[in-house]
């Protein structure tokens, strides 16, 4: 009973945050609630026992990217004023994408066995053996991939000394 | 005494249980009571913080430091708490009411969660859970974002500033940080904190020549996430007023300032932990009052570093985590991995010397190449990064 209680509170966390997040006219309101969702999340994953994920989701998710989305629409100037419109031209498609996409999710839930008790979820050590040795070539790959990318963001970034 | 707190708690179970309280609900009640604890203690220990720096910088400058109110002032932060109540919030015109009335709250929550993951005692940790750790430095992380959004919220410039400062700073030391911890980590197999604890027993970690660096490395990079000085560049007066805080004032000015002293008390606990031996100690005090002890000397430190230590400026800070911690961090990494493999082959003196060696090296090299970015960073600037 007490799980059912939580899984709705944080059920209906995530998904008012969400909503939040794409109804608000204002650029910071959105991104604080987004960072909520990311929250909510995690607290999904951490209810079925997924502690490591529930942890990387809170790491990466909430401390790293809602930080530079929080960072970065800080330092625009008029974040606040005038308020952006939170509807656009768009929105046919954007109500299409989704609905196929709900569609789609849908079909795929349906289709998938749903076991009756959640396996028991790996521990750290299990996932991090598993990461050092069957997925050693993926692991080391996505490495290289992110050093990449950061390489090129300082690259594109720098400060040439030029215009100083 | 060792058990008082744990028996309370069980006992407190059992009678609730005796009430008639479903067994499904025990273990919410366990989980609540372990956080009402947490919620109280933490603000308690919180004031007596304030009071015990005011006293101790007092003395470093040669004043006596608050008291009047009680014996030896020791009802100062009750009076100013009262005061803080009793203050008009002022809100400026241009404010983004919503977020300027939730940001306060919002720095407090993660602070609070802090607590959770660290062992006041043996057997008192309220989540013992494996990740623990990680989650300790997740939720140490999600200060940043309420921080920013609260310097912005009043539309102050001075506080957009201190805010974006105090997100650089935490996300820049918030990674030797880590690596310096993720040295104790492979040192102990886990990221559980009780574990790490009990990993150490009577042999603790600062005592190991890896684990000496590594505590000084976390150490600088503690007070650097707890904005304390010399590292408070988000609140440097002489330059931003106040920071992310200027415009708020009462209660959501307390509210702040109850998250960073809470949040360095964490930290210090977490030092504990991981170096320090956590709550081992004598056999004839209770295990929670030794962590107590431990933690409070470690927050003296930081008390000390206040009363002595000048500000720094905010690019020499920035490049002091990235081109000074960063590295050395992760060479006490790879300096305790010699240490274990030696140490298990029964080579002891090498397990102690090619350590010492390594970091000895690197730490000459890192600071004479430092010396000189400081020296060449006094240029005026946009000589300096053309590379």
């Amino acid at each position: 009973m007490p799980g059912e209680i939580a899984f709705g509170v944080i059920v209906v966390l995530t998904l008012g945050a969400a909503l939040a997040a794409v109804l608000s006219r204002n650029l910071l309101r959105s991104a604080l609630a987004l960072m909520f969702c990311l929250l909510g999340v995690a607290g999904l994953f951490l209810m079925q026992g997924a502690e490591f994920l529930s942890a990387v989701q809170l790491l990466v998710y909430v401390g790293g990217i809602a930080v530079l989305i929080v960072f970065a629409v800080a330092l625009l100037e008029r974040a606040g004023e005038p308020l952006a419109a939170s509807l656009n031209k768009l929105v046919p498609a954007a109500v299409a994408v989704g609905a196929a996409l709900t569609m789609l999710l849908v079909v795929g839930l349906w289709r998938s066995v749903i076991a009756e008790s959640p396996p028991a979820s790996p521990g750290v050590k299990d996932i991090g053996t598993a990461l050092l040795n069957q997925y050693l070539v993926p692991f080391e790959a996505l490495s290289v991939l992110l050093l990449a990318a950061l390489v090129g963001a300082l690259l594109i970034a720098r400060d040439t000394g030029k215009e100083g | 005494m060792e058990r008082l707190f744990i028996e309370l708690k069980s006992s407190l179970i059992d009678l609730a249980a005796w009430f008639g309280v479903p067994a499904g609900w025990l273990p919410l009640l366990s989980a609540f009571l372990s956080a009402a604890t947490i919620m109280a203690a933490a603000p308690v220990i919180m004031m007596y913080q304030t009071w015990f720096e005011r006293k101790v910088v007092g003395r470093f400058q040669d004043r006596y430091g608050p008291n009047r109110v009680g014996p030896f002032g020791l009802f100062q932060p009750i009076a100013d708490g009262v005061k803080a109540l009793q203050k008009e919030d002022l809100v400026p015109a241009k404010a983004d009411k919503l977020l300027h009335f939730l940001a306060p709250a919002l720095v407090v929550v993660p602070t609070f969660m802090l607590f959770l993951f660290v062992p006041w005692g043996r057997g008192m940790v309220a989540a013992d859970i494996d990740t623990g750790l990680l989650f300790f430095f997740a939720f140490a992380g999600l200060q940043a974002p309420i921080i920013v959004t609260a310097g912005w919220a009043p539309r102050n410039k001075f506080s957009v500033l201190g805010g974006l400062r105090a997100a650089a700073q935490v996300l820049s030391y918030g990674v030797p940080m880590a690596i310096s911890a993720v040295a104790v980590v492979m040192a102990a197999g886990s990221l559980s904190s009780s574990a790490i604890v009990e990993a150490q027993g009577d042999n603790w970690f600062i005592l190991t020549p890896w684990g000496a660096f590594a505590f000084v490395i976390f150490f600088v990079c503690v007070v650097a996430e707890t904005k304390r000085t010399p590292f408070d560049m988000p609140e440097a007066e002489s330059e931003l007023v106040a920071g992310f805080h200027t415009e708020y004032s009462g209660l959501k000015f307390a509210l702040f300032f109850m998250a960073e002293y809470m949040g360095s008390f964490a930290a210090c606990m977490l030092a504990t932990t991981l170096f320090l031996g956590g709550w081992s100690g004598p056999e004839f005090l209770p295990s929670w009052a030794i962590f107590m002890a431990k933690s409070g000397v470690l927050f003296f430190v930081m008390v000390w570093f206040r009363g002595t230590l000048p500000r720094l400026r905010i690019d020499q800070m920035l490049g002091l985590a990235w081109k000074f911690l960063f590295p050395l961090s992760l060479v006490t990494m790879v300096a305790e991995g010699l240490w274990y493999f030696l140490r298990t082959d029964g080579r002891m003196a090498g397990a102690i010397l090619w350590p010492l060696a390594i970091l000895a090296v690197s730490y000459w090299i890192l600071s004479v190449v430092m010396m000189r970015e400081f020296v060449r960073g006094n240029k005026p600037r946009g000589k300096q990064d053309a590379w």
